[in-house]
């Protein structure tokens, strides 16, 4: 473990030293054994002073230019507010002065005082396209990894005054900047305040991602549903704090949490709010079947093929029967299988270099499903079945661990029970998400007269007037399609 | 409190898994042995004898060739013998090593002598009783003196016998008037109604001149052909006398719902060519004096598909005329097939008696409904009235060649 973080994170309440010199020694004695830290004393026409700050957090140019350069002039009369050349704030106790430096800022000492400026430079990542977030129609950018540019972007998606940032620094040595974001007018206040109480009793070394955060605020670290949504993209999240939601932005990651997250809002896009109405429900009709077929395509299958094959027309049995007469496994084992190997491609596919992880899925597509055929392994439905689920299951990637769960609980099922089994799967399948809440708030409750405008249909945007009941309490209308006297106003 | 919920449903799930009722005859398809028809017969020892068509699949992994390729047989054909059909069944299971599979069971043949002598209500039981066969495969009687002869027949371009009679069963229903196509379920929904008598269909294979060789197979062409015509009667589950294919088409007309039936009227000398439709007819009974008096009005739509007359269909005279021909003709065939199932099989296949239960009171039914075929319905009075329409005369007026340059 660091000593000097240690330190810092554990210090007394320390007063600041009274000359630059003791000053210095102070300082060495915390952050000396860095060797980043830059700490340099010299002398001015009237006093000393000492300049810290951390080597490659800062703009140097503007220290020499701003800060060493007025103070070491010949007509420096010891008025820092004329000296200084960028905006600066006294920082009145050691720790504080300890904090700024590890913060990014150069921390000047002269007469007595402490100045922090903020002169942060740092390499950072560009603001790129969030892979995994793509669309053909609306804003392209996505988040960073700095927080400051985050909340710019948030800033000038939503110019009210009601955005607040509120700023939370978590984690014993990592000190993480975390930002509540929400605005005030709209966001429910229940949420609110849970999800502040929340953060303010996690007690922890560091936070170095936004999926700490949310394994520290989820309720049932084993439920399929954390009730907490996910996006990298600044539009998607403004969407999402207009419909009440409060957001959770951690510096060092562009994963930007919303609370709460309902099951039907996993499966929209962004997309869908800016494409026309038909094109809209297309997509959302299609997004549901893919979810459906994800997950029950394997077990229905087995189950009808091995429990009722009376269902299945007579053509496709005897192929059926062709293809499997000489595979020595049973049907059930194939799909358990093929479904495993599928999950363990998409796996290595992922983890790969892209150029490696491109032949790792063609290799792995060739001789897992051709090879596996021809040699006698497993019969060529299986291999449709499986990667018709596989195919669906990629249009829905946000609710990818709900699908794999599934899609081998109703494999389960269907291999001993039949169609009954599938039944019973459906039971206990719609029993979880009925039960699941998502901070107080139930993640099926999409379903009154306003909230079905926009669940799985979505009707045409002016016609949805009201936030979603469910998670705003006051402040409900969005639009307005009617004047007082109930004419049309467009 | 995640492990208590967890055990919660762990539970729950072998308490389903034990006690729920559900279908326990897990089966993989590559063991299933598929019977897509079977013909019932029964020895002269009173052994019934169950010859299955079996669906021969060759065993190759190759999915392209779904079909089985030209060579080979596409079916095995097997005889299982037993004094009862489930010991026949037992039968099976020592002389096939895969399970018999009746679900897509397509046919069900009985021999002639089978459907008169003994009736068909033992081996119905068997079929409405097991889990596995169901009610869509279609009811046959064969005529043949040798029932196993079908087996044999050409089958135009299906592979199998069972599909070969599904399809036409199941695409030539309400276009053919000369004989209909009879499932289980139909069958036994008319054995259960009251006042109606079930009919079966009828097949039989026919020697045929035309043995055309197809060109790349080895086999020997065919000699004979399937041929679907005519009506077999039930009374109750026996069979008591075959309809000729004029007959039948009595049966369609009042019975079956037809849609663009092709059929020829008789016009003096030369015929015209008419597609038929029907609607339902309107049937009142009536009871006087212990007779019984039955009302049938039958309406017709008729299109011209061929006309040999000098008639013009164009004309409005003409139409009234050829409207009145076809009238005549249908009512009598309609009234001589009536005679003559009431005069030689006493059997109501028209459902008259439900009609006659329906609309007269029901204590009179309960009182003479025991002696309906035999008595009410064989000494019934029955007025025939036909309306026919022509509706469409084609695609052009006149005959062709009619006023030609």
């Amino acid at each position: 473990m660091n000593e000097q973080t240690q330190a810092v994170a554990e210090a007394k309440p320390k007063k600041i030293a009274s000359s630059a010199a003791r000053f210095e020694k102070q300082i060495e004695e915390v952050l000396g054994k860095s060797f980043d830290v830059v700490i340099y004393r010299f002398k001015t026409v009237l006093e000393e002073a000492v300049i810290i700050y951390i080597d490659g957090m800062v703009n140097k140019d503007l220290v020499d230019r701003d800060i060493i350069k007025p103070l070491k002039l010949q007509d420096f009369n010891g008025d820092v507010n004329l000296t200084f050349k960028i905006p600066f704030i006294k920082a009145d106790t050691f720790d504080k002065v300890l904090t700024s430096i590890l913060d990014g800022n150069a921390v000047v000492y002269y007469n007595k005082s402490v100045y922090s400026m903020d002169v942060k430079m740092f390499e950072k990542r560009g603001v790129e396209t969030p892979p995994g977030e793509e669309v053909n129609r609306g804003p392209k950018e996505g988040f960073t990894e700095n927080i400051g540019t985050n909340m710019s972007m948030l800033r000038r998606k939503l110019k009210t005054t009601n955005l607040i940032f509120e700023k939370i620094v978590i984690g014993k040595q990592s000190n993480t900047v975390i930002v509540l974001t929400y605005l005030d007018n709209i966001v429910n206040r229940d949420v609110l305040d849970q999800v502040r109480e929340k953060l303010k009793k996690i007690n922890t070394d560091a936070i170095l991602e936004t999926g700490y955060l949310e394994q520290y605020l989820e309720e049932k670290p084993f439920s399929l549903f954390s009730g907490i949504g996910l996006s990298q993209k600044p539009d998607v999240v403004a969407m999402r704090l207009l419909n009440g939601k409060v957001a959770i932005m951690c510096d060092g990651t562009p994963h930007v949490l919303t609370i709460p997250e309902l099951f039907i809002e996993t499966i929209h896009t962004s997309e869908e709010y800016y494409s026309r109405t038909i094109q809209a429900n297309i997509t959302r009709f299609l997004k549901i079947l893919a979810l459906a077929l994800s997950i029950l395509t394997p077990g229905v299958a087995v189950a009808i093929i091995t429990f009722h094959q009376e269902m299945l027309p007579f053509t496709f049995l005897i192929t059926l029967i062709q293809a499997t007469q000489g595979t020595p496994l049973t049907e059930a084992s194939e799909l358990f299988f093929l479904a495993i190997m599928f999950e363990l491609l998409k796996e290595a596919g992922l983890r790969m270099p892209k150029i490696i992880g491109a032949s790792i899925t063609i290799v792995g597509g060739l001789v897992l499903g051709e090879t596996a055929m021809r040699a006698g392994i497993v019969g060529a439905p299986s291999v449709i079945f499986v990667a018709i689920a596989s195919v669906a299951s990629l249009a829905v990637t946000n609710l990818n661990e709900f699908g794999i769960v599934y899609r081998f609980i109703f494999l389960f099922l269907g291999s001993i029970m039949g169609i009954l089994g599938i039944s019973v799967g459906i039971v206990i399948m719609l029993t979880q998400l009925v039960s699941t809440e998502a901070f107080g708030i139930p993640i099926l409750a999409t379903f009154n007269k306003e909230e079905v405008k926009d669940s799985f249909i979505r009707y045409p945007l002016k016609e949805i007037e009201f936030r979603p009941s469910t998670v705003v309490k006051y402040n409900l209308r969005r639009s307005r399609l009617k004047n007082e006297k109930g004419e049309s106003i467009l | 409190m995640i492990k208590k919920r967890l055990w919660i449903v762990v539970m729950i799930i072998i308490m389903l898994v034990a006690t729920m009722s559900g279908r326990w005859s897990r089966q993989e398809p590559k063991n299933l042995a598929i019977g897509i028809a079977y013909l019932y017969e029964k020895t002269d020892e009173g052994i019934y004898s169950i010859t299955a068509e079996i669906v021969h699949l060759s065993g190759t992994n190759e999915s392209g060739a779904a079909t089985g390729g030209q060579s080979g047989s596409l079916s095995i054909i097997r005889n299982f013998k037993g004094p009862t059909v489930s010991e026949t069944v037992r039968d099976t299971e020592v002389k096939v090593e895969k399970v018999f599979f009746g679900s897509q069971n397509r046919v069900r043949f009985f021999s002639e002598e089978l459907a008169r002598e003994d009736g068909i209500l033992d081996i119905l039981d068997f079929f409405v009783r097991d889990h596995i066969a169901d009610e869509r495969p279609y009811l046959f009687v064969v005529k043949n003196e040798k029932p196993t002869d079908i087996f044999e027949a050409d089958l135009g371009g299906s592979a199998r016998l069972g599909e070969h009679i599904h399809h036409i069963a199941g695409k030539r229903q309400d276009t053919v008037l000369t004989t209909t196509f009879v499932n289980t379920l139909k069958f036994v929904r008319e054995y259960y109604c009251e006042g109606m008598q079930p009919v079966i269909s009828v097949v039989e294979a026919k020697e045929t001149e035309a043995a055309y060789k197809t060109p790349g197979m080895e086999d020997e062409p065919k000699k004979t052909e399937l041929v679907f015509e005519g009506l077999g009667v039930m009374k109750g589950a026996k069979l008591v006398g075959l309809l000729s294919e004029r007959e039948a088409m009595t049966y369609t007309l009042l019975r079956e719902d037809i849609k663009g039936a092709h059929t020829s009227i008789p016009v003096g000398e030369k015929e015209i060519g008419v597609k038929l439709s029907n609607s339902r007819p309107k049937i009142k009974t009536s009871y006087e004096n212990g007779r019984v008096k039955i009302n049938i009005d039958l309406k017709l739509k008729l299109s011209v598909s061929e006309n040999e007359t000098e008639y013009d269909v164009s004309q409005y005279r003409d139409i009234k005329i050829l409207e009145n021909i076809a009238n005549n003709h249908f009512r009598k065939e309609i009234e001589s097939t009536i005679a003559k199932i009431q005069r030689e099989y006493k059997s109501d296949i028209f459902g008259f008696g439900m009609h006659f239960h329906v609309q007269q009171k029901h204590d009179l039914w309960e009182s003479i409904k025991e002696e309906w075929d035999d008595k009410y319905f064989a000494e019934a009075d029955i007025t025939v009235k036909v309306d026919s329409k022509i509706v469409f005369s084609g695609e052009t007026r006149e005959k062709f060649g009619v006023n030609a340059r």
